[in-house]
């Protein structure tokens, strides 16, 4: 599925569609180049997610960062943020232990998945972002 | 009642070491893409003292060719040199293991598998020679920093902290006693650096390519946006910052040496501004007339120029490290666990690292 998104209302409205499906366990993977709105969609999913924090730093240099969040049936989640830029390959994806956020209480957010696509369950949604020539706001999405 | 089981509570988690008056404090930072060893000597009554060792080893080239710190070579190299510079500083120095009376060792935030590799060395180490490990807050460390070697400012003072990993501004109350009152909602200025410095095409880290740009560069040129300024809060965001460098890019036909110039400029002044700003603001919103800087970007020239100057016209006095101790060093885990040491401050019993622990969280 491939889709316009026109500005940042539109990108937090796709993110609460989206959150409203998600499960304990759900991997969303987010493509894309750098300025693409990797990062502003995964803000907007937390957000969706409940997740209360004033500040939602970067996971650039952190790599992982963990959240608290609630599910659209109600039940409190764990939100994972991870930025997988700084890795080199999939033995070191394994090696930060990201199995363990595959699972509940778990719902994990990955930009620069490419690092290590082989490393995710089956429940996974990755989702691809482009921008559009000579429109700032405007964004192309791909769910695949 | 409650009152009391919140004292015993705090009590309980902490601890105090018990040591001589005179002491020979060696320090492991392992956090991030730099391995340190320090020895800092000094008399905790009088709280006089003194860098007597530092050996450092920079990763950055390593890294350069991956566009920034890779995690698990970090830990690699750490592990490859942590006992050669401990050896080198213990020579320095012309100290035996025995003179020296504590290791302190920074136990977080940073990289995992990097801090685990420092806390196991210093733990070895302290398990040899019998002697207590002092697990020290990173960013403690550089906030305290600008006392190596020179003069804290008196407490309370405005920290600001700003590093490719963090941006905050905390009020200082005492050792231990920091309070966050701004922070990035988003990127790091650092790591805004860093980025844009992809963009031009420039290696890692970003900042010191940018700041050597700049100099010849018009920071005029491009209409960089000032994100937060208009905010009434202490909050930064830079993530628009980096977006916005992106585009201005893109528009250009060609990307020549001078617009690469006039762009590291225009970054800088950008940057540059928000955060004496906020700093100001900070200063001025909890009427306190002494301003601290210290971080990895604290070292940046424009940004410490700028500073002293608005800072000047304020009357706000302005408290900076040497440029090598705004990066990561052991001296400043040293200093940081011999001032906790002076005021009979408590250590956290920190099991291995805490890759996440909050600043506010520390206690004297």
């Amino acid at each position: 599925m491939q889709k316009i998104l026109n500005n940042e209302q539109e990108t937090c409205a796709f993110a609460q569609q989206l959150a409203k499906t998600l499960k304990f366990g759900d991997v969303i993977a987010l493509s894309g180049d750098l300025g693409a709105g990797k990062s502003v969609f995964a803000r907007a999913l937390m957000r969706a997610l409940g997740v209360k924090d004033e500040a939602l730093p970067s996971p650039t240099y952190a790599i992982i960062q963990e959240y608290e969040g609630v599910l659209a049936s109600g039940e409190p989640c764990k939100v994972a943020h991870m930025d997988w830029y700084r890795l080199e390959h999939a033995e070191e994806v394994e090696m930060l232990g990201v199995r363990e956020f595959f699972e509940a209480p778990w719902i994990s957010i990955i930009e620069w998945p490419e690092r290590a696509m082989n490393t995710f369950p089956a429940s996974l949604t990755h989702i691809t972002l482009r921008y559009v020539e000579r429109d700032m706001d405007q964004r192309s999405i791909e769910v695949g | 009642m409650f009152f009391m089981i919140r004292v015993y509570s705090r009590c309980y988690a902490l601890w105090k070491p018990s040591l001589g008056v005179f002491v020979n404090i060696l320090a492991i930072e392992s956090s991030c893409d730099e391995t340190a060893v320090a020895i800092y000597q000094g008399d905790v009554h009088t709280g006089q003292g003194s860098l007597i060792a530092e050996s450092i080893a920079s990763q950055i080239d390593t890294h350069a060719r991956f566009g920034g710190v890779v995690p698990e070579v970090a830990s690699r190299e750490h592990l490859r040199v942590l006992p050669m510079l401990a050896d080198d500083v213990m020579a320095d120095a012309s100290l035996a293991w025995n003179d020296i009376d504590a290791v302190a060792v920074t136990s977080g935030p940073g990289l995992m598998g990097a801090l685990l590799v420092g806390s196991s060395y210093a733990r070895g180490l302290a398990l040899a020679n019998n002697i207590p490990v002092l697990p020290i807050h990173h960013m403690e460390g550089h906030l305290l920093a600008p006392g190596i070697g020179g003069e804290l400012p008196a407490f309370p003072f405005i920290a600001l902290l700003v590093s490719g990993g963090h941006t905050m501004l905390i009020r200082v109350n005492g050792i231990g006693g920091y309070k966050v009152i701004g922070q990035t909602l988003d990127d790091a200025a650092g790591e805004c650096f860093d980025k844009s410095a992809r963009v031009l095409g420039l290696p890692y880290p970003g900042g010191p390519e940018i700041a050597k740009l700049a100099v010849h560069g018009d920071c005029k040129r491009f209409k960089l946006p000032r994100p937060m300024l208009q905010k009434d809060n202490l909050n930064f965001s830079f993530s628009g910052l980096k977006t916005a460098v992106m585009y201005a890019v893109r528009d250009l036909d060609v990307l020549d040496d001078v617009s690469r110039q006039d762009m590291a400029a225009s970054v800088e002044a950008a940057v540059g501004e928000v955060l004496v700003k906020k700093s100001l603001k900070a200063c001025e919103q909890e009427d306190i007339s002494r301003l601290l800087i210290a971080g990895g970007v604290a070292a940046n020239k424009y940004l410490r120029d700028l500073l002293n100057v608005e800072a000047g016209k304020k009357g706000i006095s302005v408290s900076l490290p040497s440029p090598s101790y705004c990066t990561d060093n052991a001296a400043m885990i040293a200093y940081a666990a011999f001032q906790r040491l002076c005021v009979k401050a408590c250590f956290e019993h920190v099991k291995d690292v805490n890759p996440r622990w909050s600043l506010s969280g520390l206690r004297l």
